[in-house]
């Protein structure tokens, strides 16, 4: 029974449409932090709503509110409202969305300072009324950087906009923007004073009182033993990037599940067999 | 009712030997302070050092080996009863040449001689014990006694037991400077007034020197040595079985490969005299040097599998280990290790007592004393994940998900004698917002936390120990 079991952890677009596609082939549970489907989309935007309903009538379970934190000799250890469960799976779709990079991923020197916070941080601490900071610097111009731009709009803070590609453009408003450099360290006691760029060896230290990380995504792993890539039965549906439009993230993982399906023949077979 | 300003003992330093020292005095008769200058105890070189529960460092007959010796064998009785993880892997010190091989016999009898098990592998024993050792490793010695501990856990540990047994714990409370009578210390002074004390121990750490000199006592000299560090994820540091050691240089152990009880690794440390403690920042060509240096001990050493990075200065002196009386102040005890503090830290401690007996202290363990503190149990390792829910339902609640934190945990570690006053003592003792991700999903909720229990609202919460929050105010 198991053996036929497919675990989808994120219910985000490339979560449901992962499980749409896999439902009916397999006994599909579905995962998600959230209580809702979506992920970083509206729970109630067309395209989810379709494919959750899709999800509901091909007999695809749900555990909203549940977080998956380790994934272990067939089994996934979930923990939710009902409580801490092993759930056995003979696969996991892992469709963790994605993060802004660290400061360590960004080799950015210095020690660790207060004022230096990932977007996502940033964004609900301004929506708790906490100001980030009057001179902020957002390293990145993708969707994060938007979105702390937008949370911190009403703050009456300079915004500098720190842009890795040079000439690169940037569509939401802002102060100043560098172009075509590089964040290197960062330096102050205890909180963040100033950041170093870096051009063709050339350095420029730009004064602030805090940093947004909010480039370079990432792929979002933080299910132990869903880590790197290849991990053993883990199939990863996870856009490289902050861009690209719903439609090509649910085509990326629809992708990658038909890869996972051609993969596995045999249990393809039984399935269909016992359908 | 005893003053509350007038002790036994007062300590001044809450790192690991700080600490160490007031729960071992706080369990007797005597009556104990502990003043720390930062929010939190475990700031300095106890919260940036390897974890190290070493067996053996100096040759037989030192005051270090003594220490050592009297502190390695007690490790899994005092983890057990502090609540703080504890391992003993083993190490293999590697020669990854010809001409460091002839090294290893020296190490190996040193070691047998300082009392601790050793033994000499070639090449391909090593790589047994420790398959991701490189191909080109030429011979070893292994250590398979050598321990792994949460540093700062254990510190906390020593702060907690101290509390639980009546020593008062004072933090953001530094020490500015001393009352004398006849040639004796009488009153530490603080922000918060004099502190009457009949002994004084320092245990400072990198501002050692400076207490010295603001007591009358003699010349002290100590400075930061700064060491830098990789932290690599659990991807990683759990296929590591063994700690990886270089042959060691005249004056450092040399950059290790070592896995951490929360099964992360750490690459580290170089050694860099520099003269601001407060100089913890890394800087990228060391790092460089760091993942050059440990990729001839472990190929699959790479900066894919990062985390963080981190910086912190131990305190470096000629004398490598003070546990003494100052010279000029009889009533003031010196304390400090530059290297093996965690290691020798329950040795450290029973010394003082004895020096303190020694100098006319009259105290006895109380039989009423507390020896162990509540454990809290943790996802990452509990063996019974799915009872949890039952001992407290907050624990169906992840909160970091990479370091699988839940708010039953953080709520544990606020309803303790030495609580968290910062997103930084969160991570210190829970792990949260320590992971992969370093917070980008967690910190929010850790803060919200913290701002549940300490009644803060989340614009005064702080970032780290420093007092810095984590933006620069709050919108009305």
């Amino acid at each position: 029974m198991s053996r036929n079991r497919i675990a989808v952890v994120g219910a985000g677009i490339a979560g449901v449409a992962a499980a749409a596609q896999l439902a009916g082939r397999a006994e599909v549970t579905v995962l998600d932090r959230l209580p809702v489907p979506g992920g970083v989309l509206p729970y109630d935007l067309p395209p989810v709503r379709e494919l959750r309903d899709r999800c509901h009538s091909a007999g695809v379970g749900w555990l909203l509110g549940t977080t998956a934190v380790r994934w272990e000799n067939g089994r996934l250890l979930t923990v939710g409202p009902s409580g801490i469960r092993w759930l056995d799976a003979a696969d996991v779709v892992f469709a963790g969305g994605c993060r802004p990079a660290t400061a360590a991923e960004l080799t950015l020197a210095g020690p660790r300072l207060a004022g230096v916070l990932a977007a996502p941080v940033a964004v609900h601490l301004a929506e708790a009324k906490v100001t980030m900071g009057r001179r902020v610097v957002i390293i990145g111009t993708g969707d994060w950087a938007r979105a702390a731009r937008d949370a911190i709009a009403h703050q009456r803070s300079r915004v500098t906009v720190i842009a890795a590609q040079a000439g690169q453009q940037v569509s939401f408003s802002h102060d100043a923007l560098i172009s075509g450099w590089s964040p290197v360290a960062v330096a102050g006691n205890g909180r963040v004073s100033t950041l170093t760029l870096q051009r063709a060896g050339k350095r420029h230290v730009l004064d602030c009182d805090a940093v947004i990380l909010a480039g370079s995504a990432r792929p979002l792993r933080n299910v132990d033993g869903a880590i790197t890539d290849p991990a053993d039965a883990v199939t990863f549906v996870q856009p490289a990037a902050d861009q690209g439009s719903w439609e090509q993230v649910a085509a990326a993982s629809r992708a990658a599940v038909a890869r996972l399906l051609s993969d596995q023949p045999d249990q393809v077979r039984r399935t269909e067999a016992e359908a | 009712m005893a003053d509350a300003r007038a002790f036994d003992v007062v300590v001044i330093g809450g790192g690991v030997l700080g600490t160490a020292v007031a729960a071992r005095l706080a369990m007797t008769t005597a009556s104990v302070c502990l003043l720390e200058e930062a929010d939190d105890v475990a700031e300095g070189a106890s919260k940036g050092n390897a974890g190290i529960a070493t067996t053996y460092y100096a040759p037989p007959g030192t005051l270090e080996a003594d220490l050592i010796a009297s502190s390695w064998p007690r490790w899994e009785d005092i983890c057990d009863r502090l609540d703080v993880p504890f391992s003993r892997p083993g190490a293999l010190t590697v020669a990854i040449n010809d001409e460091q091989v002839p090294a290893l016999a020296g190490i190996c009898d040193e070691a047998v001689a300082a009392g601790t098990r050793a033994e000499l592998l070639t090449g391909e024993q090593a790589r047994e014990l420790e398959p991701m050792l490189t191909p080109q490793c030429r011979g070893a010695v292994h250590l398979p006694d050598e321990g792994l501990i949460d540093p700062v856990r254990l510190t906390c540990g020593y702060a907690e037991l101290a509390a639980a047994n009546g020593a008062s714990i004072r933090l953001s409370c530094p020490a500015m400077g001393f009352d004398v009578s006849g040639g004796q210390l009488t009153a530490v002074q603080t922000p918060a007034g004099p502190i009457r004390a009949r002994w004084v121990v320092n245990a400072a750490g990198v501002a050692g020197g400076t207490i010295s000199a603001l007591a009358g006592g003699e010349e002290v000299r100590i400075w930061p040595r700064k060491g830098q560090y990789w932290v690599l994820d659990r991807a990683f540091g759990s296929r590591l079985r063994k700690m990886v050691l270089p042959v060691p240089m005249p004056h450092t152990r040399g950059v290790q490969v070592v896995p951490t009880t929360n099964g992360s690794a750490l690459l580290g440390p170089d050694a860099q005299d520099i003269t601001d403690p407060a100089d913890k920042g890394t800087d990228t060509g060391s790092l460089e040097a760091l993942l050059r240096l440990t990729e001839q001990l472990v190929p699959e050493v790479s900066r894919d599998y990062a985390i963080k990075t981190y910086a912190a200065n131990r305190a470096a002196a000629e004398e490598t280990v003070r546990v003494r009386p100052a010279a000029l102040r009889p009533n003031l005890l010196h304390v400090g290790n530059r290297s093996t503090g965690v290691s020798s830290s329950p040795g450290t401690a029973e010394r003082v007592l004895g020096l303190l007996r020694d100098g006319g202290l009259e105290c006895q363990d109380r039989p009423d004393r507390v020896d162990a503190l509540p454990k809290i149990r943790r996802l990452l390792h509990d063996p019974d994940p799915e009872s949890l829910p039952e001992a407290d339902p907050r624990y169906r609640q992840v909160v970091c998900v990479c370091e699988q934190v839940t708010a039953a945990e953080i709520a544990a570690v606020f309803n303790r004698h030495v609580p968290p006053r910062s997103i930084e003592g969160i991570r210190k003792r829970t792990q949260a917002t320590g992971g992969r991700c370093q917070g980008s999903v967690c910190m929010v909720g850790v803060a919200f936390l913290c701002s549940l229990h300490t009644g803060q609202p989340p614009a005064a919460i702080r970032h780290g120990s420093a007092g810095a929050t984590l933006g620069v105010g709050s919108e009305p």
